[in-house]
């Protein structure tokens, strides 16, 4: 230990000691510690100013320490959501082969919960909303996904808009209007009887792919195209549509079209075949999804696993190899397979296990993936590592200021203790003259700080409370009045500033607080324990 | 840390028996390189019940005398026995519990604590003496006494209010109902009436003098006022560091 860190541990080591010490003497020692310490408290206004201090310090560092670590708690659960446990992926656009295999051998490792395939694809997406003149225009990364089995992967089915609570209402409404017109009899009864069905029918099959409206309703929407009714489902990251943080979703968002141009990747890089580069399809807009990530919002739009798979040529397929002649299988690609583990299993403690079930599949089929490009397994954790460590260093960051932070606190109650001291040096004397031994003394002023920490500690916890639980309202009203808007959903990736406090934070900070202020006391009150009776009395 | 625990017991001499003597007692302040010699070899016997005027001029060291003799301070020479014990040789917590408990203190400049009111300052040998736990415990007793005391100094109406809104006069009966609240042996008095105008100060001055007659209280008191010293049993005179005995 360097000679810095030993003062640095004992200073650290002195203020719990001086607590501790505090304490006893208010309730074993005399009782004047006590009297005095409270009057002292009540009477001198100055002492205020240091309970304030100390209030603000802990309150800032609480709500920035609160604010900062419910991101990253958001940020992490929101990462972990998207993916799910572990991931095998390749860097690489055109996938691998014999990922069935892979999953099949994986699935029968114990502690293996779910396994799902995905495929990651770029494209651009026309997106005609209804009552819009021009389509949103935008280049998208295609994730295509089998929605019957994510859900037991990641939070994907949980992103979705239409849940079916949200559906049972659609539809319950639909129902009541075709009542009404039933009654009125208005010819909107059909149409409206056919949407109340078919939003039944989506919150019953949920999650799937199927469209929320009743065939008519698109045939209408697009009376040129012939076969409008037969278009399959999209579902697209709320930002890509221009939806933020908890946007009313209007009804005409589900009368869009997507026009969706794919990019295809040959696994073939060598083959120099120029044809068939992309395809064109066109798609309902039938949900939106809200993973909390902002990338993942702003830039995913979701097929079905097979449409997006056959799409893409990445199905299996056959065909004559022209040198021998011989019928050849071409296998089914993806780009990465999604496994989650069961609770209470560690998914680094299972990732060996799936590393050895992945290369056993590779070295069977004579697979090889050279770097860059490689196939890897990876937890969630470690797919987002340089995301999660760039935040780890700001966090330790925080931890810096918050220690200089603690120093502004010690320092200022040091100021005004010593100030109290000098202002009460002759009711020093006074005490003593009368028999208070230099422990009382030492006692009262360390018991002061120790009212002073609780005091300002406590009264800062309760204003830090109060602005974090608030403090979306606070931000939005600040923006209104003033025009300031701190938070901003492309840095910060949520559009919601966190709002919860952490119990273990708010231990530390409020103890920190309460040390500091005795730490704080600590100088100025051996300075009034060792002063001389007589010379104290003297003083002017 | 408690004073209880530590409290000096021993039987109460028979009266006019020593109970605070001081030989050969030496005090001096250095002030840079300057030296100043106040008391060079001082002796004193106070015997019990006894009522002691020192008498000097400005600057004699009276003050200092009764501060060392009080156990306030410590001297560069010379003993000073309480109970027959060097109180020299007793540890700070010692010396501490024996102001407590065994000295009383009165002061020229009252020296009571503003943020306490009258009674509160009565009790506040009894604060330093009793816990927060012992305090509650007695509570209703040891605030009988300090009233009975502030009712023997005609300050039993004013019990609630602070010291900076009484007289001089008020104040130093508070200040002595103060030093009496322990039962103190020996009461200290420096100029007890030096800040107060004559009919006060004499009136102070009675208060002393029927403790003294009444009860035997043993005081020591410093004054310069001649006529003030005359109410006592015995006068000392310092001069140039040495305390002599004055005619009456
Ligand atoms: N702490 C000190 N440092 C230096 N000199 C001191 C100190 N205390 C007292 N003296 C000096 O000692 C001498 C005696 O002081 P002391 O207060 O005992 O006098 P006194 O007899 O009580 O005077 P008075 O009647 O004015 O109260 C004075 O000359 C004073 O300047
Ligand atoms: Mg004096």
């Amino acid at each position: 230990m360097s000679p810095i860190e030993i003062i640095l541990w004992s200073i650290v080591a002195i203020a719990p000691i001086a607590t501790v010490f505090a304490l006893i003497s208010i309730l074993t020692g005399p009782r004047l510690i006590s009297k005095l310490m409270f009057r002292y408290l009540v009477k001198r206004r100055i002492a205020w100013v240091s309970l304030i201090a100390v209030m603000l310090c802990t309150a800032m560092v609480l709500i920035v320490i609160s604010v900062m670590g419910g991101w990253l708690r958001m940020f992490r659960q929101t990462n972990h959501a998207l993916i799910g446990d572990l991931i095998v992926y390749r860097g690489s656009l055109d996938g691998f082969s014999h990922y069935e295999d892979m999953m099949a051998d994986i699935a029968k490792i114990p502690g293996i919960k779910a396994v799902t395939p995905t495929i990651h694809a770029v494209g651009l997406a026309e997106i005609g909303l209804a009552r819009t003149p021009n389509p949103i225009r935008t280049p998208v990364e295609v994730v295509g996904l089998d929605i019957k089995r994510i859900g037991q992967v990641n939070g994907f089915v949980d992103s979705l808009h239409l849940q079916p609570d949200v559906l049972h209402a659609k539809s319950k409404e639909f129902a009541e209007a075709a009542q009404k017109d039933h009654d009125a009899v208005s010819p909107d009864e059909n149409l409206e009887t056919a949407e109340a069905k078919s939003f039944q029918a989506k919150a019953d099959s949920f999650p799937s792919w199927q469209k929320p409206l009743p065939d008519e309703v698109y045939r209408d929407e697009l009376p040129k195209a012939k076969n409008a009714a037969r278009f399959g489902g999209i579902v697209v990251g709320s930002g890509v549509i221009g939806l933020r943080g908890n946007d009313p979703r209007e009804d005409f968002i589900y009368k869009a079209t997507v026009k969706l141009t794919l990019l295809k990747i040959s696994g073939d890089f060598a083959s120099a075949d120029l044809q068939d580069k992309t395809s064109t399809n066109y798609y309902w807009l039938i949900d939106d999804s809200r993973t909390g990530v902002y990338q993942a919002d702003q830039n995913f739009v979701y097929l079905p696993f097979d449409v997006l798979q056959n799409e893409l040529n990445m199905g299996a397929s056959t065909y004559t190899d022209a040198n021998t002649g011989h019928q050849e299988t071409e296998p089914a690609r993806c780009t990465e397979i999604l496994i989650s583990v069961n609770p209470g299993i560690d998914p680094h403690a299972i990732k060996p296990q799936i590393s050895d079930a992945v290369s056993a599949v590779l070295q069977k089929f004579g697979l090889y993936y050279p770097d860059p490009g490689a196939l890897r397994v990876e937890t969630w954790d470690e797919k987002q590592r340089d995301f999660l460590s760039a935040v780890e260093h700001e966090k330790s960051l925080l931890v810096i200021l918050f220690a200089i932070i603690s120093v502004v606190a010690i320092f200022l109650v040091f100021c005004i203790f010593f100030m109290i001291v000098m202002e009460k040096t002759r009711d020093i004397g006074i005490v003593k003259s009368v028999g208070a031994t230099s422990y009382s003394i030492a006692g009262i002023f360390l018991g002061y700080g120790l009212t002073i920490g609780i005091f300002g500690g406590g009264m800062g916890l309760l204003m830090a409370y109060l602005v974090v639980h608030n403090i979306n309202q606070l931000h939005a009203w600040m923006g209104e009045h003033f025009g300031i808007q701190i938070w901003n959903a492309k840095t910060y990736l949520f559009d919601t500033i966190p709002n919860t406090m952490d119990a273990y934070d708010v231990i530390v900070i409020v103890s920190v607080a309460i040390l500091s202020s005795v730490l704080g006391a600590l100088v100025p009150a051996i300075r009034a324990a060792r002063m001389n009776p007589v010379e104290a009395l003297r003083w002017e | 840390m408690s004073a209880t625990a530590d409290k000096i017991s021993s039987p109460p001499p028979a009266k006019g028996s020593a109970i605070l003597t001081a030989s050969g007692l030496r005090k001096v302040f250095r002030m840079g390189d300057s030296e100043i010699q106040v008391l060079s070899k001082v002796d004193l016997t106070v015997a019990s019940g006894e009522f002691i005027a020192i008498e000097g001029r400005s600057g004699s060291g009276k003050s200092t005398l009764l501060h060392l003799l009080g156990a306030l301070d410590e001297s560069n020479g010379g003993v000073i026995t309480y109970d027959g014990r060097d109180i020299a040789k007793l540890s700070s917590s010692r010396r501490a519990t024996l102001r407590n408990t065994q000295f009383g203190f009165v002061f020229q400049f009252y020296h009571l604590l503003p943020e306490l009111n009258v009674l509160e300052n009565t009790l506040l040998s009894a604060m330093i003496e009793n816990s927060l736990l012992g305090f509650r415990a007695k509570k209703a007793e040891l605030r009988n006494r300090a009233k009975d005391l502030l009712t023997q100094m005609g300050m039993d109406h004013r019990l609630r209010h602070r010291p900076q809104h009484l007289s001089g006069g008020e104040r130093q009966r508070v200040a002595i109902a103060r030093a009496l609240m322990n039962n103190p042996r020996v009461l200290f008095a420096d100029e007890p009436t030096g800040n107060l105008d004559f009919e006060t100060g004499r009136q102070i001055m009675a208060v002393l003098e029927r403790l003294h007659q009444q009860s035997g209280q043993t005081i020591v008191m410093v004054t310069h006022d001649r006529s003030l010293a005359c109410k006592a049993d015995r006068i000392l005179v310092l001069e140039g560091g040495i305390l002599r005995a004055a005619e009456k």
